[in-house]
């Protein structure tokens, strides 16, 4: 009979699906050299356009928002979808997962949900008459995860995720277990059931790449989906992208050229979410208790480029920032209860802080103008 | 970076622009301080230091260095490639894809920027100098101002003491020259007059005129008025005596009796005598100074006895002495320098017909009277008449008093002079308690019937 191994060394077997495909270095942080030509934007201009296509085909009239949740998926971020039930959050997620042709996982998260439901844990199991700690991956180990209705669990189970969406791996029992790549987590929160809720803490929040309120849809949008959908089901969607794709506008969406002043740009605006800063703007200091972190500047980086290579450029330039500060911004600002008095919300603050902060840091003196 | 390529031109050119604009700006900032405070300058010299001008004109070439400065400043703060590579793609709608190329050549997206001249040069700001100008017209305006400002005068006269002083003794010198002019002084008190008020005269050019020294002004300048109202009377004394006895002797108007005749022919050589021996024949015709000259025998002048002869004479020595008389009272005039009259008692100009009205008796300085005067006149308070004023003194008549014809003379007295008028001037005048005497006033016995009286008279109202 073999000798018995403590705990310790036990052996932790790791159970990554088959079909999973293997982490790649998307991460990489090196130099970038040369523009992207402008086959390969266009390439990548027309590989999108087919996934709008397919993401339009389920979502109906949310043109807007299919272009952020693209965006989002090309910069490899995490996304928070905030709406009223029936609007189609979940049903986007799952066509997004359709289309790219990832494994797709989802969790319903509800107040008694632990952590190791989602992570997974380790199972003792008799194996050749000797008994072992097997890890029995949890649906994080998935390329997309829906998280439907996060703020019901416990932040205990919530802070499971922290280490997953920032790290890329989980750690269970002293044991690192790397995660699937691409990673997403697309989580739901519904905003007026507050009752038997927890809300997100701002550690959880700022991993979030973006936030997206999903809004309503136009009666003429509703009357499409009437006429097409009898039973509210979905049309079937085929796998526009697959992985090779996902990872080649992965690495186009890097080499779009961020210019140094769009960098500068994007420092001067989160610097200028915090009250204490120089050079922030009057309602900022009155009404910001907390400023947006580096990882805001990083995620407004990173998603102006995917939001250039979408619209077909080879640069990001001030618009995109501008178009997706509020979706990175926003949820990031904590605003103190005088701005809500006042009527400020986090959206409204950072319009402000678009009009104050110059895209350029030293413009045409004032005599110069015309 | 290639200097040929067009995209890299207008960075060029856009960021000289903007160069060129901060220049400007920091050029009319700095300009316009400096020509408040060059304005400043010129002010200031041109009223407190008006010596330095115009050379503090030359300051105005501070304004080299100024642009200098403000050159150096400008280059200081310039912009960098990347803002100007900003800003142009933002005026040209570029997208952020001007920036990249500027920061990553690439000839495939160069031909995605607009190609268009005009569509770079709208994207170039436009200097307009007029904006800078605005800044420069007010201090401009204000050292232009200062320039016009007129220079402040400095006062390169030697200031002069004791001015009051020296004014009492050029009257004083100028009074002597009229007395000269007119001839009557005598050598010897001219010469005493001259050598009097050349000595005060000294002695106002070294100190200020004292209390006694303004006394002698006033005994000098009083003395020669005298001497000259004497004159002029006597000579319009002689003047109506030969014009009464030239009348006379041409048998129009009353007769006149063999004393009066006696005594106006007395009248009239005596003055000629005077005049003569001043010298007041010098201005007379020459035929006069003959005659004269033949008529006087042994000093003594003597009419001719020929009625034609002495008629003649008569009408020459009247026409002389008019003359005369006018020349006194125009020297009377300067004398008194025109603020009196022409009446030599008074001094009143509104005494009629040459006769005194009596203005003046009381109200001026020693004549006496009841007025508050200087009260320098004797006291009498022991309440008896002096023997010496129960007479009057006798008097000069003004000219003309004799012969108005309301008047009946009923006689005229001559008498020698017992005063000299000169001498007995106000302020030559001894007191007779004077300090000086032993016997001060207020050392005095009053009656008490006098005390209230005396204490009255100097209390103020």
């Amino acid at each position: 009979m073999p000798p018995r191994k403590s705990t310790r060394e036990k052996r932790v077997t790791d159970s990554v699906p088959a079909e999973v495909e293997p982490a790649t270095d998307v991460w990489d942080d090196g130099p970038v050299e040369g523009l992207l030509s402008p086959a390969e934007v266009d390439e990548a201009r027309q590989t999108l356009e087919r996934f709008l296509d397919g993401l339009g085909t389920a979502i109906l009239g949310q043109q807007e928002l299919l272009e952020l949740v693209v965006i989002c998926v090309l910069s490899r971020g995490h996304m928070l979808l905030e709406g009223l039930p029936g609007l189609g959050k979940t049903e986007l997620v799952k066509a997004l997962s359709s289309l790219l042709g990832l494994d797709f996982r989802r969790v319903q998260f509800t107040p008694d949900l632990l952590p190791s439901d989602i992570v997974g844990s380790p199972i003792l199991e008799d194996r050749d008459g000797s008994r072992s700690l097997v890890f029995h991956k949890g649906p994080i180990f998935a390329n997309l995860l829906l998280a439907d209705e996060i703020n019901r669990a416990t932040p205990k189970t919530q802070s499971a995720l922290l280490e997953a969406m920032q790290e890329r791996h989980v750690t269970v029992m002293g044991e690192s277990h790397p995660l699937p790549l691409p990673f997403f987590v697309l989580a739901t929160q519904n905003p007026i059931e507050l009752e038997g809720t927890y809300p997100l803490p701002e550690a959880q929040l700022d991993r979030f790449t973006f936030k997206i309120d999903v809004g309503g849809v136009s009666a003429e949008t509703l009357q499409e989906i009437i006429t097409t959908r009898r039973h509210g089901q979905s049309p079937k969607l085929k796998e526009t992208i697959d992985a090779a794709a996902l990872n080649r506008l992965f690495d186009l969406t890097d080499r779009v050229h961020l210019p140094e002043a769009v960098s500068n740009y994007i420092a001067r605006l989160v610097t200028a979410t915090h009250p204490e800063r120089d050079g922030s703007p009057q309602d900022v200091g009155r009404f910001v208790k907390f400023g947006a972190s580096p990882r805001a500047a990083i995620a407004l980086a990173t998603t102006a480029r995917a939001a250039a290579l979408l619209a077909g450029k080879p640069n990001a330039g001030f618009d995109e920032v501008r178009r997706v500060a509020h979706s990175v911004l926003a949820h990031r600002l904590i605003l103190d209860y005088a701005a809500r008095l006042e009527g400020w919300t986090p959206a409204k603050m950072v319009d402000r802080l678009l009009e104050t902060v110059s895209e350029v840091a030293r413009e045409v003196p004032a005599d110069l103008q015309a | 970076m290639n200097p040929q390529n067009p995209m890299d031109r207008w960075i060029e050119r856009h960021l000289a622009r903007l160069e060129f604009g901060r220049f400007l700006r920091h050029t009319a900032e700095w300009l316009a301080a400096f020509l408040f405070v060059f304005g400043a300058v010129v002010l200031g010299v041109k009223l407190a230091l008006p010596n330095f001008w115009p050379g503090v004109l030359w300051l105005g070439l501070l304004a080299i260095p100024v642009c200098v400065a403000a050159w150096l400043r400008s280059r200081n703060a310039r912009f960098s490639r990347t803002d100007s590579a900003a800003m142009l793609d933002q005026a040209l709608g570029a997208g952020g894809l001007l920036m990249t190329l500027a920061e990553c050549r690439d000839a495939r997206w160069e031909e995605r920027l607009p190609q268009a001249e005009a569509a770079w040069r709208e994207g170039i700001p436009r200097v307009r100098p007029s904006r800078f100008a605005r800044f420069l017209v007010l201090p401009l305006m204000f050292a232009v101002g200062a320039g016009f400002i007129p220079l402040r005068k400095a006062n390169t006269e030697p200031i002069l003491r004791n001015t009051v002083g020296r004014k009492a003794s050029r009257d004083l010198e100028e009074m002597l020259d009229q007395l000269e002019d007119v001839a009557v002084l005598e050598e010897k008190e001219r010469k005493q007059l001259e050598e009097e008020i050349s000595k005060l005269t000294e002695e106002t050019k070294k100190n200020p005129l004292t209390h006694e020294k303004w006394e002698i002004v006033d005994s000098l300048r009083e003395r020669m008025r005298v001497r000259l109202d004497s004159a002029a009377l006597e000579a319009a004394k002689a003047r109506d005596a030969t014009g009464l006895l030239s009348k006379d002797l041409a048998g129009d108007g009353p007769p006149l009796s063999d004393e009066r005749k006696i005594e106006l022919e007395k009248d009239v050589i005596e003055t000629l005598r005077k005049m003569m021996k001043n010298g007041a024949f010098k201005g007379a015709s020459q035929n006069l100074r003959d005659e004269l000259q033949r008529l006087t025998k042994n000093g003594q002048l003597k009419l001719p006895d020929d009625p034609a002869e002495r008629q003649k004479l008569l009408d020459e020595l009247k026409e002389h002495l008019d003359q005369e008389w006018e020349k006194l009272e125009e020297a009377r005039k300067k004398c008194q320098g025109g603020q009196q009259g022409d009446c030599p008692l008074c001094g009143k100009g509104d005494c009629k017909g040459g006769q005194c009205q009596g203005h003046g008796h009381g109200n001026r300085p020693g004549r006496g009277g009841v007025n508050r005067g200087r009260g320098d006149a004797n006291l009498n308070l022991d309440g008896d008449s002096d023997a010496e004023n129960t007479e009057f003194k006798n008097t000069v008549l003004p000219p003309g008093f004799l012969d108005d014809p309301k008047n009946q003379v009923l006689g005229v007295r001559r008498v020698t002079p017992t005063v000299d008028p000169a001498e007995s001037a106000v302020r030559g005048a001894k007191r007779k308690y004077d300090p000086a005497s032993g016997r001060e006033t207020w050392n005095r016995r009053l009656r008490p019937r006098h005390r209230s009286v005396v204490k009255k008279y100097f209390e103020t109202k």
